[in-house]
């Protein structure tokens, strides 16, 4: 069976630190969370998945094709918020949402689905404020709305609750958990109650491995606990 | 065309840049409404267009002179007789044609305008460094690099340059014409090129306009290269310190490279910008001993710059990840720390120190900011420079020193006349010859004679100038004597060049770069607000800066100064320190005592521009603010 992505046994090193070691893993439909300390791990993979960084070993495989010179065309089908908004202060939100949509090619430049998604992230009435007038809840929805923008399959989201306040929050687990129905989606965070409804499956970064479990009843935080605890 | 478009809003957006553009246009302006230019009085522009014709013919004639003595010393395949040929065939077809100067006005006042050029080089490096950086500033190097498109970006901002490019070639010489036709009105630019007087030997039959055209056109390509390049360091170093600093070495490598002897030394960005150079008189470049015309060979050089900087710039924007550009800047640095790891090694810890805040600014402002490296690197690049650069003692120069130091010392009646003598012969031998070469071209004298004559003309020459400069020397000494000072005959070019020597720009580049950016790190960090709430405020901490900035500007310019001093004693020794310097300048003092003035007056000017430059940057926060105003503050130190 062909997976939407597929990680083998990646390893990447910087210089004598070994940041990842050994990471496998594959992705389907749903939201998969990223849990992990800081340090370890997590930026690392978000980043190679991401193309940022070469891994120094393994093998990633999209929808069953390795990854390597077909780079545009995964980019095509990705998404990614990254911790900080990547936005440009100067440009309005509407300028910034077209530029994106430029960038990734789509037809219309985003037309009805700028709007759309807009409406979703409750900034239609800001679509014409410089980036810079807007509050930081405001720009981490506005870059979430850059990552889905052109419905992408694979979407990677690093600390997107950042921010937000506890409305917002919820507003948007339900966004994502929405969109992983049909989309497959790798949120990274800190915040395990974020993850906790929605995530199918849970990966535990720690000391560059990759531990996957499938989400169960019991509480996440217990789980986190039990398997961090000895870092404690 | 959509990415273009968003390139270019980013660029006007950058915040203060396109203020700061317009405040350069207006200055351009100004100086030309106000600045010093020259421009001619009736008279003498009618003098002009009466002396064209026979200045002309003059040219012509020297070069069929050189063109005889070349063929016998060089050949008649030599580059320098093909070269006088060029000239012969050039300046023939003008008079052939009748071209002649025409009446104008307030051309010469425009065309003696610099500033323009320089102001257009400085916002090239901005455009280049401020546009590359925006997606540092604002973190979306990741956006662009998970987009399918976000690998073209580059490709569209070398578009946005070009346009800013031409957008500066343009604006700049309106404003300054503005300004002249405010001044004196300007006149039909539909006339010969020659009718402006620094175009006397333009060897083409050009009108203004063309040339304004051209001239628009090869500023833009320059200001284009120029931009690409900053923007490529940017690109790789992804830090406004090294773009800043690697454009100001490159600008300056161009400026030393400029005052070289080579032929091809015109070939850099300041004489690309200025154009002038290339027509105000013919020169070529010798090509497989073939003469081909300096412009055309600088055309073609500058387009291949061109080129391979757009390479380099498209594909440093595709292939490099932003985990490399910080890859980049640690490697640059980390000799340095790895040099501090094995230091703290060897010692054992010692107990954390209490500094005074002006230690910890030194600190912050040399070591923590990798400044120290700039710094050893800054006088590496003086002491190339003032290397490359040092005058060179020529051996009519070196003759001079020697009858110098045998005259050294009270000028005596006997002293006077054997001066007198000696310029007298040398002068009667020159003429001499010159009318021999006649004889020679109208075949009344033979090779052999013509020859012979040749060396005693190269002595006399040697001679003329050495005695020529000794009487100078003897009428400065009468004039001091009539103000009532005594004055000594001694070998006196290294003072002239001492005393005569405007302000360093290297000094002062190297200051502004210094302390542009004394005051960024607390802006951008917010460090300001949190100094300000702490007992001693943020008072305490801008007088510790400005200590630093009046011990680091002494410092760096005593420094810079007596480079320049001993290279300058190397190539022209100050003799007789004791001497009075009455027979250079008006005063009684001793050159010593001129010397320790000059120095301290140097200080002074080195101290002040260091405490301006660290207000700006108070005042600014912004170093890309801060480096044009203090660009042209430094001009006005010069």
């Amino acid at each position: 069976m062909k997976h939407v992505l597929e990680l083998k046994d990646l390893f990447k090193s910087y210089g004598k630190v070994q940041a990842l070691r050994g990471v496998s893993f594959s992705m389907d439909h749903g939201v998969y969370a990223l849990l992990g300390p800081n340090g370890s791990g997590k930026s690392t993979l978000m980043n190679v998945i991401a193309g940022l960084l070469k891994p120094t070993a393994g093998e990633m495989l999209f929808h069953g094709e390795p990854l390597g010179a077909k780079r545009t065309a995964f980019y095509k089908q990705f998404g990614y918020m990254p911790q900080y908004p990547a936005v440009y202060p100067s440009f309005s939100v509407l300028e910034f949402l077209q530029y994106v949509s430029v960038l990734k090619c789509l037809p219309d430049d985003g037309g009805k689905e700028i709007e759309r998604l807009l409406e979703r992230v409750e900034l239609s009435e800001f679509k014409g404020r410089r980036i810079s007038a807007l509050s930081g809840g405001m720009k981490q929805r506005l870059s979430l709305c850059s990552a889905v923008l052109g419905d992408p399959e694979l979407l990677i989201l690093d600390e997107p609750t950042a921010g937000l306040d506890p409305m917002q929050r919820v507003a948007l687990r339900r966004f994502v958990g929405e969109l992983g129905e049909r989309k497959t989606v790798l949120w990274a965070t800190h915040i395990v109650s974020d993850v906790e409804s929605i995530a199918k499956e849970i990966i535990f970064m720690k000391q560059g491995v990759a531990t996957v479990q499938e989400n169960s009843a019991e509480p996440l935080e217990e789980r986190y606990l039990a398997f961090f605890g000895d870092l404690l | 065309m959509k990415l273009f478009a968003f390139e270019w809003k980013k660029l006007l957006r950058i915040g203060g840049l396109p203020k700061l553009c317009i405040l350069l246009f207006a200055l351009c302006f100004l100086f030309a409404l106000a600045g010093e230019v020259h421009e001619p009085t009736d008279g003498e522009k009618q003098a002009y267009r009466d002396a064209y014709g026979g200045e002309i013919a003059y040219v012509i004639r020297l070069a069929e002179n050189n063109k005889l003595d070349y063929a016998y010393t060089a050949g008649e395949d030599s580059y320098i007789v093909r070269y006088q040929e060029d000239l012969i065939r050039l300046y023939s077809d003008l008079k052939e044609q009748g071209v002649a100067p025409r009446a104008v006005n307030g051309w010469d006042a425009f065309f003696s305008l610099s500033a323009d050029d320089l102001l257009l080089l400085l916002c090239a490096v901005l455009t280049g460094i401020a546009l590359t950086m925006t997606e540092r500033d604002h973190r979306t190097d990741t956006l662009l690099a998970v987009t399918p498109k976000g690998a073209t970006v580059g490709s569209k901002k070398l578009l946005v340059f070009a346009a800013a490019s031409l957008g500066y070639a343009l604006l700049f010489p309106l404003c300054g014409m503005a300004g002249i036709a405010l001044r004196y009105g300007l006149s039909s630019p539909f006339v010969p090129l020659c009718s402006v007087q620094e175009f006397l030997f333009c060897p083409y039959d050009l009108s203004i306009f063309s040339y304004l055209c051209l001239s628009v056109g090869v500023k833009a390509v320059t200001a284009f290269a120029v931009a690409v390049f900053c923007g490529w360091v940017a690109s790789l170093s992804k830090s406004y310190l090294l773009s800043f600093f690697a454009s100001a070495c490159a600008l300056a490598g161009g400026w030393a490279w400029g005052s070289s002897e080579s032929a091809l030394a015109l070939v850099n960005p300041f004489a690309l910008s200025e154009t002038d150079v290339f027509l105000e008189r013919y020169r070529s470049v010798s090509l497989l001993g073939f003469s081909v015309p300096l412009e055309a060979v600088a055309g073609v050089l500058l387009l291949l710059i061109c080129i391979g900087l757009s390479l380099l710039f498209t594909l440093t924007g595709r292939s490099v990840t932003s985990r490399r550009f910080t890859a980049l800047e640690k490697g640059v640095f980390c000799v340095f720390a790895r040099g501090r790891k094995a230091l703290r090694g060897r010692f054992p810890k010692k107990a954390p120190k209490r500094h005074s805040l002006f230690v910890t600014e030194l600190n912050k402002q040399l070591v923590k900011s990798h400044l120290l490296v700039l710094c050893i690197a800054m006088l590496f690049f003086k002491g190339a420079y003032a290397y490359s650069t040092a005058p060179f003692r020529d051996p009519s120069e070196h003759l001079y020193l020697t009858v110098c130091e045998n005259l050294a010392g009270e000028l005596t009646e006997e002293k006077r006349l054997y001066i007198g003598e000696k310029l007298a012969r040398s002068e009667q031998v020159i003429r001499d010859f010159e009318d021999l070469r006649a004889q020679f071209q109208s075949g009344k004298v033979s090779q052999e004679v013509y020859l012979a004559k040749r060396g005693e003309y190269e002595t006399a020459l040697e001679e003329q100038y050495v005695y020529s400069k000794l009487s100078l020397q003897c009428q400065r000494i009468d004039q001091a004597a009539s103000r009532g000072q005594t004055a000594y005959l001694h070998y006196d070019t290294g003072w002239l060049a001492l005393f005569e020597a405007e302000g360093d720009l290297l000094l002062y580049a190297f200051l502004l770069l210094f302390f542009c950016g004394s005051y960024a790190k607390e802006y951008a960090d917010g460090f300001h607000r949190t100094a300000a709430v702490t007992p001693r405020g943020m008072k305490g901490i801008h007088n510790a800066k400005r200590l630093v900035a009046l011990a680091a500007g002494s410092l760096f310019t005593a420094l810079f100064f007596t480079s320049d001093l001993l290279l300058l004693h190397k190539a022209f020794p100050f003799c007789h320190p004791g001497f009075s310097a009455a027979g250079i300048l008006d005063t009684a003092l001793p050159l010593w005592g001129v010397l320790a003035l000059l120095l301290l007056g140097r200080l002074l000017l080195g101290m002040g521009y260091a405490l301006l430059v660290n207000r700006l940057s108070r005042l600014l926060g912004k170093p890309y603010l801060v480096l044009p105003l203090g660009l042209l503050a430094g001009l006005l130190f010069l």
